[in-house]
């Protein structure tokens, strides 16, 4: 079941003294499953945030239709009792400390959370000791747990994360993956936005890349790292002549380190033994996200 | 069920702007801009009001609590005008309400949060004033006088005008444009405006300027009519005003100030809210 879904959406800002118009989004497209940890991927300036605030209501398209939980998302409506969302800048209340500020949002939700939540929450995101220092006084990296805190103080239905693990050390990105994880588990549905391809890799099942507010692909993650992106991995003998599918990537005194694709493996013994090439390695090289992320924009052009 | 309905929604909402309040104060307190401020004016309004504390007779003390009443009422007004461009201007241009309305807060409750916080404020320093004033009564024996209450009540009425107005402003400029707006933008400014017109066209002798003063005019009297004035019936309250003195048919401006007064905060207060919803909260 589609959760969150978009169709043809349009959206242009105006910049400048002149009012010029800029496309933020181009018939963006795109439906979020119930249960999904969807990543929206792309270079700076894509239109992924624009595109999360889409979803959250905060900018109305153009054009196009998006919904969640079937219905137009508009800002302070009733479908945010189930959303909790993270933002990419830290635009929180700096003058409350950090219980009061999570305490703050907690009460905007109907269902009244109670304190011992908020506290379990702050607690579970290592910010206990650091509870009653205002906002304003926290670094980044404590900032962006006290926004993840108040994310866990409601047990909303879908969560929209932009840049949710910046600026946070490695061990406190470790404990937030796994708390996204049991979130999901629990049934949430997870949208984020991220530049860390490895970090989306590893929790997320599917994925919309988007470059200049187009979407580009939106597929399973899994059917993405397949798309003919594997290769070998092979080192070998110096020689002067190499076939053209071989794409070298290192090349020593002695010998030369290169890639080629799957289908090229039977010619390519061929060749090494045609050529009484030593061959040193050859092993499978698995596409990762990262180049699967290129090669898509690449394509584009 | 309509009556079930407004009961859910009345449940939902009486916390929220309970929360809502509550930060708000937090706001005003912790804001230091604020504080010297209000240090900044209580100082000013003390230097101005010292000397006629120092020097006036004693058998003039009716004249004193006017004097002082006057005073300390300019300073509600300045503070509360501040806290709400403060408050708004703050929290739209922090994006702050990015974080709220993506809750199930709606710009609905959280304007009107901020409009009762910041009249509750200028309803506690009113209220001390009035204290202020009647204790004062007391230690210079002079008689109660009624109007006292009246002017405390007409003000903080005028002083909700001016918060409503200021609010709506702060909610479309940046906040200097906003104070800018609010000490040009009043019908008092208006009103001197057409009388010097009024005054260009007899001296024009029907020259050749005379058409264009006359069409100013015109246009000038059309946004005096339009514009919302924030001390109604001010001309009938004079007298009270100077004297603290109140006859029972006075009592009827008062109640008619405040339907005024609900009428254009109402207006301000769905202005402010069309365009805080028209706003990119991002």
């Amino acid at each position: 079941m589609d959760i969150i879904k978009a169709e043809n959406v349009s959206l242009s800002f105006r910049r400048g003294l002149f009012k010029k118009r800029l496309k933020a989004l181009e018939d963006l497209s795109l439906s979020v499953h119930e249960g999904d940890i969807f990543a929206l991927l792309g270079p700076n300036g894509a239109g992924k945030s624009t595109a999360m605030y889409c979803f959250l209501g905060l900018i109305q398209p153009d054009s196009g239709n998006i919904s969640v939980f079937g219905r137009k998302p508009y800002p302070g409506s009733d479908i945010f009792k189930d959303i909790a969302y993270l933002p990419e800048e830290p635009h929180y209340h700096m003058y409350l400390t950090v219980r009061e500020a999570v305490n703050y949002y907690a009460a905007l939700y109907e269902n009244g959370i109670s304190s011992k939540k908020v506290d379990e929450a702050i607690e579970r995101v290592g910010l206990s000791e650091f509870r009653d220092l205002k906002l304003s006084k926290c670094s980044k990296g404590m900032k962006q747990k006290a926004g993840i805190a108040q994310c866990l103080v409601n047990n909303s239905k879908i969560l929209f994360l932009d840049e949710p693990t910046r600026g946070l050390d490695p061990i406190t990105v470790k404990e937030f993956r796994d708390i996204l994880m049991d979130m999901n588990r629990n049934g949430a549905t997870i949208v984020l936005n991220s530049h860390v391809l490895s970090e989306i890799e590893v929790i997320c099942n599917r994925v919309a890349i988007i470059n200049k507010g187009k979407v580009i692909v939106q597929d399973e993650l899994r059917h993405l790292r397949n798309l003919d992106l594997e290769t070998y991995t092979v080192e070998f003998g110096i020689t002067e002549s190499l076939p053209e599918y071989v794409a070298v990537k290192m090349k020593t005194a002695e010998t030369i380190r290169a890639e080629i694709p799957i289908s090229k493996l039977p010619e390519f013994m061929r060749f090494t033994q045609d050529s009484s090439l030593k061959l040193y390695e050859c092993s499978l090289k698995k596409a990762s996200l990262e180049d699967a992320f290129f090669n898509i924009l690449k394509g584009e052009g | 069920m309509p009556s079930s309905i407004s009961l859910k929604e009345k449940d939902k909402v009486f916390p929220q702007l309970a929360a809502n309040i509550g930060v708000n104060f937090k706001f005003y307190r912790r804001n230091r801009l604020l504080l010297v401020a209000s240090i900044f004016i209580i100082g000013v309004l003390g230097l101005s009001t010292i000397p006629a504390l120092l020097f006036l007779s004693k058998t003039k003390h009716l004249e004193l609590i006017n004097i002082i009443f006057s005073e300390l009422s300019s300073f509600t007004t300045i503070i509360t005008a501040a806290l709400g461009l403060l408050f708004i201007s703050y929290h739209i241009r922090n994006r702050t309400t990015k974080m709220v309305f993506t809750k199930p807060c709606s710009p609905d409750v959280w304007l009107l949060s901020s409009l009762v916080s910041a009249s509750i404020v200028s309803l506690v320093l009113f209220a001390g004033i009035f204290s202020i004033c009647s204790i004062l009564f007391l230690v210079w024996k002079i008689p109660f006088q009624w109007g006292i209450i009246y002017v405390t009540v007409n003000d903080f009425l005028h002083v909700t005008i001016i918060l409503s107005y200021i609010t709506f402003l702060a909610v479309l400029f940046h906040p200097v444009i906003a104070v800018l707006f609010i000490f040009i933008f009043h019908d008092s400014t208006f009103y001197s405006l057409k009388l010097l017109l009024a005054g260009g066209i007899k001296a024009s002798n029907d020259g050749p300027l005379s058409l264009a003063l006359k069409i100013a005019k015109w246009f000038v009297a059309f946004i005096y009519m339009i514009i919302p004035t924030s001390k109604p019936f001010s001309e009938k309250m004079s007298v009270i005003y100077s004297s603290l003195r109140i006859s029972a048919e006075n009592w009827q401006y008062l109640f008619l100030a405040f339907i005024y007064t609900l009428v254009v905060t109402t207006l301000f207060y769905l202005l402010s809210l069309y365009f805080l919803k028209k706003k990119q909260h991002i």
